[in-house]
C-alpha cells in the first residue's frame, strides 16, 4: 500500500519505527496526485515545498509528528490563501494568524499540506458551488462527492490525501464521507474552537476530522478538543482521551434506530445497507431498540430559516473593505458594498443570504426566525427523550447514494431535502458521525459507498467513537478504494 | 406565519446586494418556493416552547484587562484591497 493510502496509525509507526520519513509521505502524496485525474483529488492548491521544509523539523515524538493535513478552504492557515472557494476572498486574502485546530495540529507535529475544495462558503452539498475548482467524486467522475467538505472528502477517499480537516454546518462533513467512503466526525457543538474558521451559521458550523478509520478520526479530534479563550462558544469541559476504549465491546449498548430514518425518501438500497449494518450491531452484542424523532420532518424548515439567518448576518464582512477583492471605480460606498458582493458571492451565496435576510426583516423575525427558534428546542428534547433510553442512534447518512453532477442545481429546494438526517444533529449541537457501511450500484462496475450515520448525547464522542471502531473491526467497508 | 410575496428588490437593498433583472427572476420564484416550505413550521404548535439560540452554553469570554500587542498594522492593511500610508483606502463619504 503506498504511503497516500494509508492511516495515519499506520503511518506513525513506521515513522517511529524510523522505516520512513515525513517527506517520504509528502512526496508520495506528490506522486498520487500528479497520477490521479485532477477532478478527484479535491484540492484547490499545494504547497509541497513548505510542507518539506515544515517535515524537516518535525518532531517524530508528538501524537501526530509528521502527518499531513488536508485543510478545507474555509480555515486559515498563516500564510495561505483561505479563499472559501469564493471569487470574493480568493487570490485577495491571506491568513495572518492560525485557526485554534491549526495551531492545535501543528503544535502535535501535523504538517498542514493543501487546500482543498468546498462549496463556496460552506453552502452546499455537492461541492458545485465552488467559483473556484472543480471536484467530482473519485468512485464515480459523473457524480459529485457531496458538500460541503468535498473536496477533503474527495482527497482522503481518492487517497490523495491521508486524512482532512473539514466544517460541518448541516451535514458538510458526514455527507462527504458518506458519498466518498471515508470517516467523517462532527463533533458536538463547541468541542472543537471555530477561532478561524470562516463562520458560515456561528449556532450550528463545527470543525472535525475527515479520515480512513475510525482510529484516526479518534487521533485528531484527541488533537482537536478543547476550549479556547479565543471562542466564547467552545466548551470548558475536559477532554478525554478519545484513543482509551476504542477496543471495548458493545455487549449491553444500546443503539437506537430512530422510524422516521427509515421512511419515504429512502434509497432501497441504501436502506438495505444500513439495514445489514444494524444487524451486524446487534450481532457484536449490541441491543436494538426502536426510537422516534417525531420533529425529524420539520429539520430542514427549521434549518434552513436558522442558517440563513445566521449566514446573512455572518456575510455582512465581505463588504470589499478590508480584504478580499473589491468591485473596481465604485461611484460611492455603497456601490463599493453592493457591486463587489454582485460580482464576488456565487449564485448560492446570494441565495442564501436574500432568504436570510428575508427572515430577519422587519415584520418577519417574529414569523420566521422566532418560530425555527423555538422548533430548535423540540429537536433538543426529542434527542434528550431518545438519549434516556439508548446509548448512540443510528441510521442512514444521505437518503442515497452520491448524486449525478448537475442534477440538482436547477432546483434549491431538492438539494435542501437532501440533508435531511445529518440536520438534527447539528440543531441539537451533539455529535454524529458516517463511516462507511456498503456499497450501491447505479451502473455496473461503479459500486457507491453508502454511509451510516452514528449520533451520540452532546459530549459523549467517546461512545460514538467505540461503536464505530467496533463495526469497523467487524467489516472491511473502510478498507475499500476507488478504481480497486 | 407570513404569505406575503418577497420584495426581492428591497431584500436585496437590506442585503446589500446588487441583483442582475435575471438574478432577481430566478431568485424571486426559487426564494418563494423555499419559504413555501418552511411555511412548515406552522404545523406546529410552539406558542409555549421556549426558543434555542445555541445548542451549546456560551459563555463570557475575559481575561485581564492589561495592554498587548495587537495583529500589527502591516498585518491588518496588508489584505486590503486598497490602502495607502498604513491606512485602508475607501471612496469619499463625506460630500
Amino acid at each position: 500500500m503506498s504511503l497516500a493510502a494509508s492511516t495515519i496509525t499506520d503511518l506513525r509507526a513506521k515513522l517511529v519505527e524510523g522505516t520512513i520519513t515525513p517527506a517520504d509521505i509528502i512526496n508520495d502524496i506528490r506522486k498520487a496526485n500528479e497520477a490521479a485525474d485532477p477532478r478527484v483529488t479535491g484540492y484547490l492548491s499545494l504547497d509541497y515545498d513548505a510542507a518539506l521544509a515544515e517535515a524537516e523539523n518535525a518532531d517524530l515524538s508528538l501524537p501526530l509528528g509528521g502527518i499531513p493535513i488536508a485543510i478545507k478552504d474555509n480555515i486559515n492557515v498563516k500564510g495561505q490563501g483561505c479563499g472559501c472557494a469564493s471569487k470574493l476572498l480568493t487570490g485577495g486574502y491571506t491568513s495572518p494568524y492560525d485557526a485554534t485546530v491549526i495551531a492545535k495540529l501543528r503544535a502535535a507535529g501535523a504538517i498542514p499540506l493543501g487546500r482543498t475544495n468546498m462549496d463556496e462558503f460552506a453552502m452546499g452539498s455537492t461541492t458545485e458551488n465552488s467559483a473556484t475548482g472543480e471536484t467530482r467524486n473519485p468512485w464515480d467522475i459523473d457524480r459529485v462527492p457531496g458538500g460541503s467538505s468535498g473536496g477533503s472528502g474527495a482527497a482522503v477517499g481518492a487517497r490523495t490525501a491521508v486524512a482532512a480537516l473539514g466544517s460541518d454546518t448541516g451535514g458538510s462533513i458526514r455527507q462527504p464521507a458518506a458519498f466518498n467512503g471515508i470517516v467523517g466526525l462532527k463533533p458536538s457543538y463547541g468541542r472543537v474552537s471555530r477561532y478561524g474558521l470562516v463562520a458560515f451559521a456561528s449556532s450550528l458550523d463545527q470543525i472535525g476530522p475527515m479520515t480512513r478509520s475510525v482510529e484516526d478520526a479518534a487521533l485528531m479530534l484527541n488533537v482537536m478538543a478543547g476550549s479556547d479563550i479565543q471562542d466564547s462558544t467552545s466548551a470548558q469541559i475536559d477532554v478525554p482521551d478519545y484513543t482509551a476504549g476504542l477496543d471495548g465491546d458493545l455487549n449491553g449498548l444500546r443503539v437506537g434506530v430512530p422510524k422516521e430514518f427509515f421512511g419515504e425518501g429512502l434509497d432501497a438500497d441504501v436502506k438495505a445497507s444500513v439495514d445489514a449494518a444494524i444487524a451486524k450491531l446487534e450481532e457484536l452484542g449490541a441491543e436494538i431498540v426502536e426510537v422516534s424523532l417525531p420533529h425529524t420532518e420539520y429539520a430542514v424548515a427549521t434549518y434552513y430559516i436558522i442558517a440563513t439567518a445566521e449566514a446573512s448576518a455572518n456575510l455582512a464582512r465581505f463588504d470589499g473593505v478590508r480584504y478580499g477583492n473589491r468591485a473596481e471605480d465604485p461611484a460611492d460606498l455603497l456601490q463599493l458594498y453592493t457591486r463587489t458582493r454582485e460580482l464576488g458571492f456565487g449564485e448560492e451565496v446570494k441565495r442564501r443570504i436574500l432568504l436570510g435576510t428575508y427572515v430577519l426583516s422587519s415584520g418577519y423575525y417574529d414569523a420566521y426566525y422566532l418560530q425555527a427558534q423555538k422548533a430548535r428546542t423540540l429537536f433538543r428534547r426529542d434527542f434528550e427523550a431518545a438519549f434516556e433510553k439508548v446509548d448512540v442512534i443510528v441510521g442512514p447518512t444521505s437518503p442515497g447514494p452520491a448524486f449525478e453532477a448537475g442534477s440538482l442545481t436547477a432546483d434549491p429546494l431538492q438539494m435542501y431535502l437532501a440533508d435531511i438526517y445529518t440536520i438534527s444533529a447539528n440543531l441539537a449541537g451533539i455529535p454524529a458521525m458516517s463511516q462507511p457501511c456498503g456499497f450501491v450500484e447505479r451502473e455496473a462496475g461503479k459500486p457507491l459507498p453508502v454511509g451510516l450515520q452514528l449520533m451520540a448525547k452532546p459530549f459523549d464522542e467517546q461512545t460514538l467513537l467505540k461503536v464505530g471502531a467496533a463495526y469497523e473491526r467487524a467489516t472491511d467497508w473502510h478498507t475499500r478504494a476507488p478504481g480497486a | 406565519m407570513a404569505n406575503d410575496r418577497i420584495d426581492i428588490h428591497h431584500t436585496a437593498k437590506l442585503a446589500r446586494l446588487e441583483l442582475t433583472d435575471d438574478e432577481v427572476q430566478l431568485f424571486e420564484s426559487q426564494l418563494e418556493k423555499v419559504v413555501g416550505y418552511v411555511e412548515k413550521l406552522s404545523e406546529l404548535d410552539l406558542s409555549d416552547v421556549p426558543p434555542t439560540d445555541h445548542a451549546g452554553t456560551v459563555h463570557t469570554a475575559l481575561r485581564e484587562d492589561e495592554p498587548r500587542p495587537g495583529m500589527g498594522t502591516e498585518a491588518v492593511v496588508q489584505n486590503a484591497p486598497q490602502s495607502a500610508r498604513d491606512q485602508i483606502v475607501v471612496p469619499r463619504v463625506i460630500e
